[in-house]
Parts: C-alpha cells; sequence; structure tokens
C-alpha cells in the first residue's frame, strides 16, 4: 500500500505536532484514514484477505497511537475498524456456512471458501456468529480483539499450507469484503458525527425547569446537550467556569448565549463558591477509561470534588467513541501532556527570572501546565453516551 | 519571692506581649471598683469558688506563716505561671497545668488555704522555650488598665501576683477578693469544676454576665466596698512594715503593666477615674448589643441604597446585567469613578486628604492585602486625627466618632471593607469613645495616635513574626509546600524558612484575574527559593508532590470558616481530597464572630469586565457582553473554605484547630484584641 503511506504520515505528523486535537476531531480523521487505507489496500494473492487487511490497519493503527498516545480516541477508532473487518470476514463465513448446511447445491464460491478454513472449529465459529448477532456493546466492540488475529492466523496458515491456488470466485469474495468494510467505516464515521443527537435526546429527562446547571470549559456534546433542552422550552441557568488555560468556556457562553440560554461565566477559581447554588454539573470529557475513571480537561476534578461536596449530581456526556477499554495507571502523570508556559506565564516579563538555578543546575523557576485532570470513578453520577 | 516575681516580670518584658508564649504572672493592681462588684456580685463569688488555686489573696492578708510551709522551688522560676492552653500542646506541658483534680479535693476542705502550692509547673522558661510551643493563652489584660487605681490595693497585691490564680478574669479576681466567707457559694464548685477541666469554664463565665441581676444586693456590695477598701488600707499598711525590697517590687509591679499596656494615660488615670467607672457602669445587655456584629447593608434593600446615594462621594453607576444571585451585594460599573474622584482631590472640603487617597488607592487597586489594605486605613485615619481640630460646642469624642464614620462610609464607596478592616475600625471607635473626658484635646489626639500606632505593631507586625515563629516549627527539609494567592504572612515564613536554611520547595498557586502570585514568585525566586508556577487549574495534578499547604486568609469566621481570596476553597478542598494537611496563617486581629455558612451571602464583586482580558490571548468572545441580558460575567472575590478542610489554624496566640476560633474570638475580642 505505497499509495497511503503519505496519507498516514501526514496524519502522524499532525498527531504529532498537536495540529490535531479533540477526541471528535481525532475520530473523525482516523476512521476516514483507515477508510482510505482499507480501500487502498490491494488484496494480494494471500489465501486469506480480512487477516491481511486486519494486519495493515494494525500497522497504520500503531503508528497514529505511538504518535500521540494521549489521544486515545484513535486507538478506539483502530480498534473499532478491527472489528468490522472480523465481523463482516465472520459474517461472510457464517453466510458460507450457512449457505453450505441448507441450500445443497452452492456456489463455488463458497465451498471453496469454506475448504480454506479447516481448522475453524465449530466452536470458535458459534463464538464469532453469536458475537456478530448480539447487540453492539462496549466489551463486543473493543475488548475481543485478540480473538481476530488468532483466528486469521490460523487461518491464513491452514491457507498456506494447503498451498492452494485462488479461484475466480475469490477475488468477487474480496471485493465484496472490503465493500462491506469500507461502508461499515463509513457508517462508523456517521455514528462519530451524530453521536451527540440520541445523547441530547436523554437531555430533556435530566434537565428540569429552572435547574441551575454548571460546566467546564466548552464541550461540544454539553453544548448540544444544553440546546437540546433549551428547544423543548426547558428555562435554565448556567453557570460556565471559563476553562483556563484554553477558555473555552468564553466560546460556550457565547454560543448559549445566542440561544438565549441564562448564562453566567465564571473563573475557575469561583467553581466551589458557586457550587453550593447549583443542581447539576455536566461536562464533556476527554476519554472514559474501563474503570469508569474520566480523563477530562484541566480543572474538571476540582469541578468533581466540589459537585461531591455539595451532592450535587456530576454528570459526564460522552460519545461512545472516547470509551476506551484501557485501565488507567497513574493517569494524573501517564495520561497527561504539559503544554507551553507562556499560558500562564509571560517569557518577556520573567525573563529575569529564568536564568536563576540552583547548584546542580536544575533550574529555580518551573511552570507547570498540564492539559487533562483524571476523575475517579467514585466523583462520577452519570455517563450519557450514544448506542 | 520577689526575685521570681523579677524573673517572670524580665522574662514578661523580653517577650513581646504578642508573643504568646508569654507565661503571665496575673499583674493585677488590685482595683476594687465598688460598682463593678455591685453588678456582678452573685454570680461571681460562684464562679470564685471553683478556683482550684486557695485564694491567693487571703493567704497574702491572713497568714505570713504559711509561706514558711511552703515546699521550697525551684528557683529557676518559683512563679507558677497560670497558663490556659488551647489547641496543640504536648502532654508534657499540659500536665502540670492541671493540678485540679487534687484541688477540687482540696477547695471545699477547710484546709483548702494550706494546701501547700503543689504541682507547680515547670518554670515560664522551660514551656516558652519548649520543643512544641503549646498555646499558651495569657489571661487576659485587665479592662482597667486604664486606671491602675491607687497604690494602696496595688501593694497588697504584690503577694498575689507571684501566684495567680488560675481564674484570670478581672472580675473574678475582684470576687475572690471579696469573697472573704469560704461559706459563701461552695455549692456549685463540683459541678464547675467538671466544667474548669474542659478548660472552657473561663469562656463560659466570661460569656455569661449579662444574666447576672443587678438590683440584687446593692447593700451587700457596697458593705463590700468598704470591707475592700479597709482591707487595702490595711494591707498597705502592712506593706509600708515591709521590707524596702517589696516595695520596690511593689513599685516596678505598679509602673510595668501600666507602661507595658498604656503608657500615655498614666498621667491622666488618676483624675480618670471616675470617667472609667462610668464606662464599666454601663449595662451589660446594651454592651452586648453594640457588640452584636451591625447587619450588612443589602443592597437590594431599595430604600436604603437611596439613602446611601444621597450620602455617597462617589458616583456609582450601576453595572448592567447584574448577577440576580448577588443583588444583594454593591455593582456597580468599575473604572469609571477614578477619574472623577481625582479631579475632585482638591475640592472635597469634609474628606481629609490622606483617606482620600487611601479611599483611590483601594479603588485603583493600588493597595491591596488585608493587612496592607488595614494599615493604610489606620496610617490615613491618624493623619486625619493629627490634623483634626474640635469644632466649637462639640465634644472631641462624638465628633470625631462622627468624623471617623463619614471617612469609613467614604472608604466603603470606594471597596467594601473587608472583616479585618472592620475589626480596626471597631478598635479605634471604641478607644475614641473611651476618652476620658477630662483630657485635653492635644492629650486626646496624641493618645489616640499612639493607639493607632501600637495597633499596628501589636496586632499586625508583631502578630506576624508570632506567626512566623510558629509556623516555621511545621517546616521540615524535603517539604514542598504549597500556598495560594500572595500572602504576605506566608511569604515571611517562606523568607524565614530559606534563612533558616531548610531544604524545602515552593508551588505557587495563581489564579485569574489578579494574577497576585506571579509578584510572589518573582520575589521568592530573586531569593533563592525553588518554586513551582502553576494556576488553580492544575491544582490537582501538582497535589501529589506536596507536602503541606500554607494558605493566607482575609478574615476567619467564628464557625472555623476562613473567609479568603476566591480559591483557596478549592485549594483546601484538593489537598483535603489528596490528605495533605492545610495550614492557615491569620493574625487574630482578622478572627471575627460572625458566622458564614457559603460564598455567596457575603461577598465582594470585582470588575466583571477583568475576566475577559486573557494575557497572550487576542481572540474576545464576549467582547460586547453587556448587550446581551442573558449573559452577566461574575467575578467573585472572596470564597468561604468549611472548617473540614482545615488542618490548623496558626495565629499569633499559637496553633489551632479551626474549632477553636470562637475561644480566640470570645477571650480577645474585649481584652487582647482592642487592647
Amino acid at each position: 500500500m505505497p499509495d497511503v503511506q503519505p496519507l498516514v504520515s501526514d496524519f502522524v505528523l499532525k498527531l504529532k505536532r498537536r495540529k490535531v486535537e479533540g477526541s471528535h476531531a481525532v475520530a473523525r480523521q482516523t476512521a476516514e484514514l483507515l477508510r482510505s487505507v482499507v480501500s487502498q489496500h490491494r488484496m494480494g494473492s494471500s489465501a486469506n484477505q480480512a487477516a491481511a487487511l486486519a494486519d495493515a490497519v494494525r500497522v497504520v493503527g500503531e503508528q497514529l497511537i505511538a504518535a500521540n498516545p494521549i489521544e486515545l480516541a484513535v486507538g478506539n477508532i483502530v480498534r473499532r475498524v478491527l472489528h468490522i473487518i472480523k465481523e463482516e470476514d465472520i459474517s461472510s463465513t457464517a453466510v458460507g456456512i450457512e449457505g453450505l448446511s441448507v441450500t445443497v447445491d452452492s456456489d463455488d464460491e463458497y465451498d471453496s471458501e469454506h475448504d480454506d478454513r479447516p481448522a475453524l472449529s465449530a466452536a470458535v465459529l458459534a463464538a464469532h456468529a453469536r458475537n456478530a448477532l448480539r447487540a453492539p456493546s462496549l466489551q463486543t466492540l473493543l475488548e475481543d480483539i485478540p480473538v481476530s488475529p488468532a483466528i486469521s492466523r490460523t487461518a491464513s496458515s491452514t491457507g498456506d499450507s494447503d498451498g492452494k491456488s485462488k479461484s475466480a470466485g475469490d477475488k468477487s469474495s474480496t471485493r465484496k469484503l472490503k465493500h462491506d468494510v469500507i461502508t461499515a467505516i463509513g457508517d462508523l464515521i456517521d455514528e462519530i458525527d451524530s453521536c451527540y443527537e440520541p445523547i441530547s435526546e436523554q437531555a430533556v429527562e435530566l434537565i428540569h425547569q429552572n435547574e441551575v446547571i454548571l460546566t467546564l470549559g466548552r464541550s461540544r456534546t454539553v453544548k448540544e446537550f444544553l440546546y437540546a433542552a433549551k428547544e423543548k422550552k426547558r428555562s435554565f441557568r448556567v453557570f460556565v467556569a471559563e476553562g483556563a488555560p484554553r477558555y473555552q468556556g468564553h466560546v460556550l457562553a457565547k454560543e448559549l448565549v445566542e440561544k438565549g440560554v441564562q448564562t453566567t461565566v465564571i473563573t475557575d477559581s469561583a467553581v466551589f463558591a458557586m457550587i453550593s447554588r447549583v443542581n447539576m454539573v455536566i461536562v464533556g470529557a476527554h476519554a472514559i477509561m474501563a474503570n469508569g475513571g474520566v480523563i477530562a480537561p484541566v480543572g474538571m476534578n476540582m469541578v468533581a470534588l466540589a459537585a461531591q461536596r455539595h451532592a450535587v449530581p456530576f454528570v459526564v456526556v460522552a460519545g461512545s467513541h472516547k470509551l476506551c477499554p484501557l485501565y488507567p495507571h497513574n493517569p494524573e502523570v501517564l495520561l497527561n501532556e504539559l503544554k507551553s508556559p507562556s499560558d500562564l506565564l509571560d517569557f518577556g516579563e520573567f525573563s529575569d527570572c529564568m536564568n536563576f538555578s540552583t547548584q546542580d543546575g536544575s533550574p529555580l523557576l518551573n511552570v507547570v501546565n498540564p492539559t487533562f485532570d483524571y476523575v475517579p470513578p467514585k466523583l462520577v453520577s452519570l455517563f450519557i453516551t450514544d448506542t | 519571692m520577689t526575685q521570681a516575681l523579677a524573673h517572670v516580670r524580665a522574662h514578661h518584658a523580653a517577650c513581646t506581649r504578642s508573643t504568646t508564649t508569654v507565661a503571665r504572672a496575673q499583674p493585677h493592681p488590685a482595683r476594687g471598683s465598688p460598682t463593678l462588684c455591685a453588678s456582678h456580685t452573685p454570680r461571681l463569688e460562684s464562679s470564685a469558688a471553683p478556683n482550684p488555686q486557695p485564694n491567693p489573696r487571703r493567704r497574702a492578708v491572713r497568714g505570713q506563716a504559711m509561706d514558711l510551709r511552703r515546699p521550697p522551688r525551684s528557683s529557676s522560676g518559683g512563679v507558677e505561671p497560670k497558663i490556659r492552653q488551647v489547641g496543640f500542646f504536648t502532654p508534657e506541658a499540659s500536665a502540670p497545668s492541671e493540678p485540679l483534680p487534687p484541688a477540687a479535693a482540696a477547695v471545699p476542705a477547710p484546709t483548702a488555704q494550706q494546701r501547700p502550692a503543689a504541682g507547680s509547673p515547670p518554670a515560664a522558661d522551660d514551656l516558652s522555650t519548649g520543643r512544641l510551643s503549646p498555646v499558651m493563652i495569657p489571661p487576659p489584660r485587665h479592662a482597667d488598665h486604664l486606671a491602675p487605681g491607687p497604690p494602696s490595693p496595688a501593694a497588697a497585691d504584690v503577694v498575689l501576683a507571684t501566684s495567680a490564680p488560675v481564674r484570670s478574669s478581672p472580675r473574678l479576681d475582684v470576687a475572690s477578693e471579696i469573697g472573704d466567707d469560704d461559706s459563701w457559694s461552695r455549692a456549685p464548685s463540683a459541678v464547675e469544676l467538671e466544667e474548669n477541666k474542659h478548660g472552657l469554664a473561663e469562656v463560659r463565665n466570661e460569656g455569661a454576665p449579662a444574666s447576672i441581676p443587678q438590683k440584687q444586693k446593692t447593700s451587700k456590695a457596697e458593705r463590700r466596698a468598704i470591707q475592700e477598701a479597709q482591707r487595702a488600707a490595711k494591707a498597705a499598711a502592712k506593706e509600708a512594715d515591709k521590707s524596702g525590697k517589696s516595695a520596690g517590687a511593689a513599685m516596678s509591679k505598679q509602673a510595668k503593666p501600666a507602661k507595658t499596656a498604656q503608657k500615655k494615660d498614666v498621667p491622666q488615670a488618676a483624675s480618670t477615674v471616675a470617667s472609667e467607672k462610668k464606662a464599666t457602669e454601663r449595662p451589660p445587655e446594651r454592651e452586648r448589643k453594640l457588640d452584636a456584629p451591625h447587619p450588612r447593608m443589602q443592597f437590594d434593600d431599595v430604600h436604603k441604597v437611596e439613602k446611601a446615594k444621597k450620602r455617597a462621594v462617589v458616583n456609582q453607576s450601576e453595572a448592567r446585567n447584574r448577577v440576580e444571585l448577588f443583588r444583594h451585594l454593591p455593582q456597580y460599573v468599575h473604572g469609571t469613578q477614578l477619574p472623577d474622584l481625582e479631579s475632585k482631590f482638591f475640592q472635597l472640603e469634609p474628606m481629609h486628604p490622606s483617606v482620600y487617597k487611601v479611599g483611590l488607592q483601594y479603588l485603583s487597586g493600588e493597595v491591596s492585602g488585608g493587612n496592607g489594605r488595614c494599615i493604610a486605613m489606620l496610617l490615613a485615619f491618624r493623619e486625619a486625627i493629627k490634623d483634626y481640630t474640635t469644632p466649637p460646642n462639640k465634644t472631641l469624642s462624638r465628633d470625631l466618632t462622627a468624623k471617623i464614620s463619614s471617612y469609613v462610609s467614604f472608604l466603603i464607596e470606594c471597596r467594601p471593607l473587608s472583616i479585618s478592616m472592620g475589626n480596626a475600625i471597631r478598635f479605634l471607635k471604641s478607644r475614641i469613645a473611651k476618652l476620658p473626658h477630662a483630657l485635653s484635646e492635644s492629650e486626646a489626639k496624641t493618645s489616640l495616635q499612639s493607639d493607632i500606632d501600637r495597633f499596628i505593631n501589636e496586632k499586625i507586625v508583631l502578630a506576624d513574626k508570632a506567626i512566623v515563629s510558629h509556623a516555621i516549627t511545621k517546616v521540615r527539609d524535603n517539604d514542598v509546600l504549597l500556598t495560594y494567592g500572595s500572602s504576605s504572612v506566608v511569604e515571611m515564613i517562606l523568607d524565614y524558612a530559606h534563612e533558616l536554611g531548610r531544604n524545602f520547595r515552593v508551588v505557587v498557586v495563581d489564579s485569574r484575574p489578579k494574577l497576585e502570585g506571579q509578584a510572589l514568585l518573582r520575589r521568592l525566586v530573586a531569593k533563592g527559593i525553588t518554586c513551582t508556577y502553576i494556576h488553580i487549574y492544575a491544582i490537582s495534578y501538582i497535589m501529589h508532590e506536596v507536602t503541606r499547604v500554607l494558605l493566607g486568609a482575609s478574615s476567619i469566621l467564628s464557625n472555623g470558616t476562613v473567609y479568603s481570596r476566591v480559591g483557596t476553597a478549592s485549594v483546601a478542598m484538593v489537598a483535603h481530597a489528596f490528605g495533605v494537611p492545610v495550614l492557615v496563617c491569620c493574625e487574630a486581629y482578622k478572627f471575627h464572630e460572625r458566622v458564614q455558612l457559603d460564598s455567596i451571602c457575603a461577598n465582594e464583586l470585582g470588575d466583571p469586565d477583568v475576566i475577559l482580558k486573557i494575557p497572550g490571548k487576542a481572540e474576545d468572545h464576549l467582547k460586547n457582553w453587556a448587550d446581551n441580558a442573558n449573559l452577566q460575567l461574575l467575578n467573585l472575590t472572596y470564597d468561604a473554605t468549611p472548617p473540614d478542610y482545615v488542618s490548623m489554624i496558626i495565629t499569633d496566640y499559637g496553633m489551632l484547630p479551626p474549632t477553636s476560633v470562637p475561644v480566640i474570638v470570645r477571650e480577645y475580642r474585649k481584652e487582647q484584641l482592642w487592647i
């Protein structure tokens, strides 16, 4: 796949340089890139096309994940795409089995395909059929990726050992698989784009009349959520903490005011003072870990603690592309990113302080500007996601 | 004994009055004012009864032989310093000061007076230089230091002073003098002693005088007064007979409290006894009423706002888009008044220029910070008093009080008062009100000016030093200290710890829009202290590394709530969540008996526009925010930190848990805080 390499390296560079940020943008662009990877993937002479495709996606995915490990959405999307490939593969296999058992005079195509995989045990097949039939959940979507390479490996090894030549029917089957995968990825992109709708549908059930809501920074999901409640003629009041260092709270306040929502902008430091008058905290997230902990914009832990202190429900709204099957270890440090200190200090003003250092050469002045906060699961009252 | 007394006195003089470790040997000019006795008799007698020490006065008057029977004392300081301990103290330090159970047994017994002064605590020096300085609350200074009284009863007091009673309130001592007949009210002693063990009985007794029935037993009181006078005369006679040594001690004793407490009042003291009596005569109910905090101005009360506007010097225009939740607070357009006021600088007749200047400095934010504002205000008042002349047909005290009030209301218009300033104003007004009428104008003025100087010196400057000396025990090597905003006391602590060569790191937490931490950061880095600078949003990130949080406070309220720069509560909360101790450093003059549960009922609103000005960011999403009625910007100045987040309050009287704040407030409001 020489054609996609420039695309991949371009996106890797973008990720590394933090040109693309935010779960939604990253997820969307990853999905688009993988779609083009799949479409550019030339189905070789290998017996198992699905495995080859999955390998190709995995190679690209590893590069993307390594480019910015903080953007957990990348990994999530790669896993989703791998899952799609596996699912498509299995569904076609299942169709093949079905065709074999039910219709006696089936096509060569299915026959040959079935012959290709003698090692595929009935149990595995059944499990996969179940997986394919089961309603999608986080477990099925993300957790059982390791199964697919195992299958494909056994499949491909048997295929190689057989050393069978490809039949003409195979071509059309690979084309079908590729086509199905591409449409499925297209659906995934649509899902990412439209994840706000199912979330904001629940707004009216959670926001009552005269509610006082507090939010921190700006999250598109939160915005849509509040919009939806406003459109249903609920009148409520929103405190927007500005969300330093990006101050996206100002943007959100502007957007809310345009919709006619009563909005008050407060500084981050005033969150504790105001939270006693707040009925509900609704915030967005960067990623949600497997243990229910939330990687959120910096400052969120403070808000969550204050909410807990005053027994205010702390609601996290997030699209399912932010749900991550990893468990956090020391997330404050390992899943964090330090930004430029210029957000805090003006280098020009503080240039005289920069020269100082102690005897061992370590600087006297350190400036820390993290990007994310980890909110432990015990502080979160409710997650609202799509699906 | 006199030697020992001299020792303690010397020690006392060495330590300044505001250092808490001074173990005071109850200097007590015996001043038995008959009226006072009359109003307090029954109750006080009962409260005097549980006095664990055998009544020293009685001992002094009745038997010299008893002194001989005493076991020899340690020469280092035979005087028993009576210390009331509040807050954290080591058991070793506290143990000796609890000879209560034996005393409880001893007092009702007829042999109580012969009880040797057993269980005498270690010398004052031991305690003051002790490893963990216990919080020792020196017995309250006498309210009557203004009138040191005739020398004769004081002479009798010399002996008393060597073994001061635990009960140290002046009233109680008066009562104990009176309580000649032991049978008087022994009954409640057991109960009272029980409370005494908890160390709070004194407080109770002080807090409750209003309940005393006054009309009762005036005749008895009179009788007692006569008795008292006779006894004083007798004592004086005896004193005269005694050796010159004790007489000399008496002299020094007489002079010292006057010198330390009230330098300039000494000359007029004799002439002002009468007026002083009048002041103390005031019915306690009224006094209490005055003491209760005034209800604050509520700015949603239309009538009052209208009234206030008529008097106003500063032209305030109502802010647009006021925050509904804060209707009760003044919300005016910021930045418009300053040029207007500056132009009026030379016209304004009623305002003293120095006060005017301070007002402008408040308005422009040039002077900020609790101590800074308070000192600026007091110095301005000092100037104003210096230039003050009483108009004809007016009395100084009334006219000056009115003048000060007008100054204060001007300052409030410039910026709402902080609680510490309110306390300082209360002090000044009470000083003016208590000025003896006999004083000439110039004398009164110098007296007030030195009062102000003393307040600044003792309550702020020396208090800060005391806080530093306490807090430094909590800074250890390899500590990571976190501080929020820019507190002058905390900075002094950090500087001092650095001077001592402690190896520690400082995390300076700052917040928009004031960014006061930057100035602090610059000063600390220039001194060579390793600093980490963050904004408040990153507090959860940095808290892992922190070992202690040092915070300043604008005020501490009597439920233990720390009222401070907005964001302090968040910092304390996160520290609490991470199990990091939170130490709040605050001078005792900033304590207030008011109670606050949230940050909304009382607060101060800053200029909302500054929220939008983000350094280094050009884009302005909310440029014309005031045009949209749905949008408000809220710039809070303070917040209230719940007491359960605070591990310890470090004040000039020592280190306390937040639950002990009311003790400080009650104990020192009259005698100590207001000098």
